[in-house]
């Protein structure tokens, strides 16, 4: 007990030179936040239509449409609008009154903007539409910047190991648990500005969408599992900075994957199935499921991450133990 | 200057022989290329015009992940020693930060320029002006390289410069619709998309790709070669060689 107060002290110490580091990527996350709940907050997602004609004519009959934000030139925009979706399909006229499409997107996407504007009416479904709630997006975006942020903070047990402490700490008296347990801590410990902004949030009335508990579990689930990776990679490979940039482009890759930033529809039940692997696809279930006051049958994804973090720890345990612990 | 050479040439062997820094810069960047290509494909009449989209922002943004490349190479441990007995060789201490500007710019150049002729060759994506392409990408590279060495100058350390650069990359990526484009999402969120300067790099990429239209370019290529200008005269200022002690 008293080694690891000793550890978790001497960890917060060695934060102290990192401060700045800290405060921007705090102020970074709230950036995250805000971006989360202007993304939930705009209501309708319409389609940007350009429509490219000579003449004046009116055209409110689509003006004012629930579907489409039509924009009027008299010049194409250029095909990089197109490609960098800023714009989703150019409409044009030709003499005898019939409209021409111009989109990158699929024919049944064509077929659905052909028939707004023959006024037909039509269910509309949206390219760019995610159903997802408040807390859903605000944990999706937070979550790979948490995990960037827990992965680095590691470095207090790369440094040690790096410069050789660690066979230091092997060798002495001092409990190899305790000192693994109080990285364990600093490293979730170091969330607290993240968790404070958000409880800042939701006093000055903001929707944030799941309570605050919630939050705490879902922030130190992922938390676990970051600093449970960056304890397995720091234990593979010497080198700390090598260490996370690894670390970084697999949370970067992963993260995009499991569609943290955005529900990614794809009808692929393979693929779907080998995306399940992945925490953060996990994580996202549960924060669905969260959303849908599903929690108990749902248990599982939680219990699955936790159980890769525990893993992770023992894997890296082990190999720890046959490099450190040399058994005469 | 032959001094300067041998440092570069060290420096350049170092990183080549990093087998994490060059999948970074290959591997993990192909990988999200097609990767998001593929997923977001379905909505295309064709999946070259997705492959167009990602390879263009994610080429963009390896290239300012590049700073972690210059920051790997300038603030490695092993590389700190070396560095200490430079600074007391007639080589000078400026010869230290720039041959690793130099040498991570020379690096990560070859291995983009690879993944974006591999992208413009195996998936299809047609890109006009390939070579005008190519050349515009260098200035924006030397400028990201700048900043991380900039960054390894101010906080004399490298994992707080590499953690604090990433996390500045990828949240400018996202606003500037690296992941996914926020213009589709209503007129305040694409008004914050202009904020960050990777969408203003992503529009004049994907003009010069796609229009033959240079009239973003050629402002990127003067702003990027000004800062990176003020970036190592801002080196020359903050490098200090006791930091090493």
């Amino acid at each position: 007990m008293r080694s690891y107060l000793s550890i978790l002290k001497n960890d917060y110490y060695r934060t102290i030179p990192r401060l700045i580091t800290i405060i921007v990527i705090t102020l970074l996350t709230l950036v995250s936040i805000v971006l989360a709940v202007y993304i939930t907050s705009t209501q309708q997602i319409k389609s940007h239509v350009v429509f490219v004609t000579d003449k004046n004519i009116s055209l409110n009959s689509f003006k004012d449409s629930k579907y489409l934000d039509v924009t009027i030139t008299n010049k194409k925009p250029p095909l990089s609008d197109l490609i960098r979706q800023r714009y989703d399909a150019y409409i044009s006229v030709n003499k005898n009154g019939v409209y021409k499409v111009d989109t990158l997107y699929s024919d049944s996407y064509k077929n659905t903007i052909l028939a707004i504007l023959n006024n037909q009416k039509v269910k509309v479904n949206y390219l760019n539409q995610s159903e997802r709630s408040i807390g859903v997006n605000i944990i999706g975006f937070m979550m790979m910047f948490i995990m960037m942020l827990t992965f680095s903070n590691m470095f207090v047990f790369a440094d040690d190991k790096e410069q050789g402490q660690l066979k230091r700490v092997f060798a002495s008296p001092a409990s190899f648990k305790s000192y693994i347990l109080a990285h364990y801590t600093y490293c979730l410990s170091m969330l607290a500005p993240e968790f404070i902004l958000l409880a800042i949030i939701k006093v000055l009335g903001w929707n944030i969408g799941f309570s605050l508990t919630e939050y705490l579990v879902l922030m130190l689930t992922i938390g676990l599992v970051s600093t449970s990776s960056a304890f397995l990679l720091n234990t593979l490979i010497h080198k700390p900075d090598n260490a996370n940039m690894l670390g970084n482009s697999i949370i970067v890759l992963t993260s995009v994957l499991s569609g943290s930033f955005y529900s990614l529809a794809k009808n692929n039940t393979v693929f779907d199935n080998v995306i399940k692997i992945l925490p953060q696809k996990q994580l996202m279930n549960f924060a669905q499921a969260i959303q849908d006051n599903n929690i108990v049958s749902n248990i599982d994804s939680l219990l699955y991450v936790l159980i890769i973090s525990f893993i992770m720890f023992i894997i890296s345990n082990i190999i720890l133990k046959s490099i450190y612990v040399k058994h005469a | 200057m032959q001094r300067f050479f041998v440092i570069l040439k060290m420096d350049l062997a170092n990183l080549f022989k990093n087998l994490i820094i060059i999948s970074y810069n290959t591997i993990f960047i192909i990988l999200l290329i097609v990767i998001m290509g593929f997923l977001f494909g379905g909505n295309y009449a064709h999946i070259e015009d997705a492959y167009k989209y990602f390879t263009v922002t994610f080429i963009i943004y390896a290239i300012l992940s590049g700073a972690m490349t210059a920051s790997n190479c300038f603030m490695e441990r092993d590389i700190k020693k070396p560095n200490l007995r430079i600074i007391y060789s007639p080589a000078g201490s400026f010869s230290i930060y720039f041959s690793k500007l130099l040498a991570s710019f020379i690096f990560d150049y070859i291995f983009h320029t690879i993944v974006l002729v591999g992208a413009c060759l195996f998936l299809h994506v047609s890109i006009n002006n390939l070579p005008l392409f190519i050349l515009s990408m260098a200035p924006v590279e030397f400028m990201s390289v700048s900043f991380g060495i900039f960054f390894c100058c101010v906080f004399h350390n490298e994992e707080a410069t590499s953690t604090l650069l990433s996390t500045i990359v990828s949240i400018l990526s996202a606003l500037g619709g690296t992941f996914f484009s926020l213009d589709g999402m209503g007129k305040a969120m694409a008004f914050i998309s202009y904020i960050s300067p990777v969408k203003w790099l992503n529009i004049a990429f994907f003009r010069l790709a796609f229009d033959n239209n240079l009239s973003y370019i050629l402002p990127t290529f003067v702003i990027s070669i000004l800062i990176s200008v003020a970036l190592i005269i801002g080196c020359r200022f903050t490098f200090k060689p006791e930091d090493y002690l």
